[in-house]
């Protein structure tokens, strides 16, 4: 019983593992921080994947469970997390994909990303996962309209933050 | 077009994460975790483990020459308050859910580190308590034994207060500085984002 529902989940998590793996690039700078949180996504996963009854899809659950990780309970062994830093094999960018206008663009935009704090990642991340703001409101426990400005000023910050940068 | 909806395009069609394979994730499941409510709870469980034995040590050396029954019902009553903390805080430690919203999680995790300060705060009572007791008795025996001897006595009151003091201090600074970095350090991004999403809210 014990170890099918251990297959099942390693099935479940090998499947969708990149959920786990978006959140690690929005949250950690360094290949070492980013196998750490993923780690513990997975544990926090596995501790509550008995509690999950398959009402909701297995996606939805386990983004919530890793976002929640990565938030609330999730400590960076490191003293600070290096925010500039810029990782090459981790936010690989498939450069024949891109002109380099679009590259250098991309690229300031995750560095800007990453300057958010942890609320504002979350939020960033769950509009890039496209989900809509009565998810996003119900998974931060903040109001559907409140997520909405919120978002809304995420944006002006990013714009802004890219603007200087760009005219320095 | 909206910044983020350029970082959008390239997040959907990004799929260049190192992949891991079934044996390691199993691995994973294997390993410790290091998630804040672990290590609050762990610290927590030294902390009663050390109220206790703290009691029994200072009931053993301090306790030895007085048999008085205010103090066997004092020490009654803290095992009661500490039993009473000790299921409290289980019961908390147990509705910690990762699948609740980041706010409510958030307040259990706030709300469990709240209960073991107020375990913190009940020990400090005590142990001031029984210092207080302790530089009583320490006061006494120096009066005893001017009175046997027949010593000057100010020499002695003010080398005891004196070392007292320093005791008092380093103790209590270390107390201080053990809890600093112990819990403060632990929970401080715990906070900053608590305060972010009630600031959102309002």
């Amino acid at each position: 019983m014990y170890s099918n529902l251990e297959v099942e989940f390693i099935n479940q998590l090998e499947e969708h593992q990149n959920i786990l793996h978006k959140i690690c690039k929005l949250y950690t700078g360094d290949m070492d921080s980013h196998k750490d949180l993923f780690q513990e996504m997975t544990i926090q996963l596995w501790k509550s994947y008995p509690s999950f009854r398959g009402d909701s899809k297995f996606t939805t659950w386990a983004y919530r469970v890793a976002l929640n990780t990565a938030i609330s309970l999730y400590r960076n062994k490191k003293r600070s997390i290096p925010t500039v830093q810029w990782d090459n094999s981790l936010h690989n960018i498939r450069y024949e994909e891109y002109d380099n206008r679009q590259e250098e663009q991309l690229r300031s935009l995750y560095l800007a990303v990453h300057e958010l704090n942890d609320i504002e990642k979350a939020l960033v991340y769950m509009y890039l996962e496209d989900k809509d703001y009565a998810e996003i409101s119900e998974t931060l426990g903040i109001s559907e309209v409140n997520a909405r400005v919120k978002m809304n000023r995420i944006k002006a910050k990013l714009k802004n933050m890219l603007n200087t940068k760009g005219g320095a | 077009m909206d910044e983020l909806d350029v970082l959008k395009q390239h997040w959907n069609r990004d799929n260049s994460f190192p992949k891991i394979n079934r044996e390691e994730i199993r691995k994973m499941l294997h390993q410790s975790s290091s998630s804040i409510v672990k290590w609050i709870f762990v610290i927590s469980c030294l902390e009663f483990l050390a109220g206790i034995l703290l009691n029994y040590f200072s009931k053993k050396y301090w306790g030895a020459g007085s048999d008085a029954l205010w103090e066997d019902v004092v020490y009654v009553f803290y095992y009661l308050v500490l039993l009473v903390f000790i299921l409290l805080f289980y019961k908390k430690y147990k509705n910690i859910k990762a699948e609740k919203n980041t706010k409510k999680l958030t307040e259990d995790i706030i709300a469990t580190r709240k209960l073991v300060q107020l375990y913190i705060y009940v020990n400090f009572i005590v142990i001031s308590v029984e210092f207080i007791h302790g530089m009583w008795d320490g006061w006494h025996n120096i009066a005893d034994a001017t009175v046997r001897n027949g010593t000057p006595t100010w020499i002695q009151y003010s080398l005891f207060i004196g070392i007292v003091l320093v005791l008092a201090a380093i103790l209590f600074s270390l107390i201080a500085l053990f809890y600093y970095f112990l819990y403060i350090r632990l929970t401080k991004k715990l906070y900053k984002n608590y305060k972010e999403l009630i600031q959102l809210d309002h």
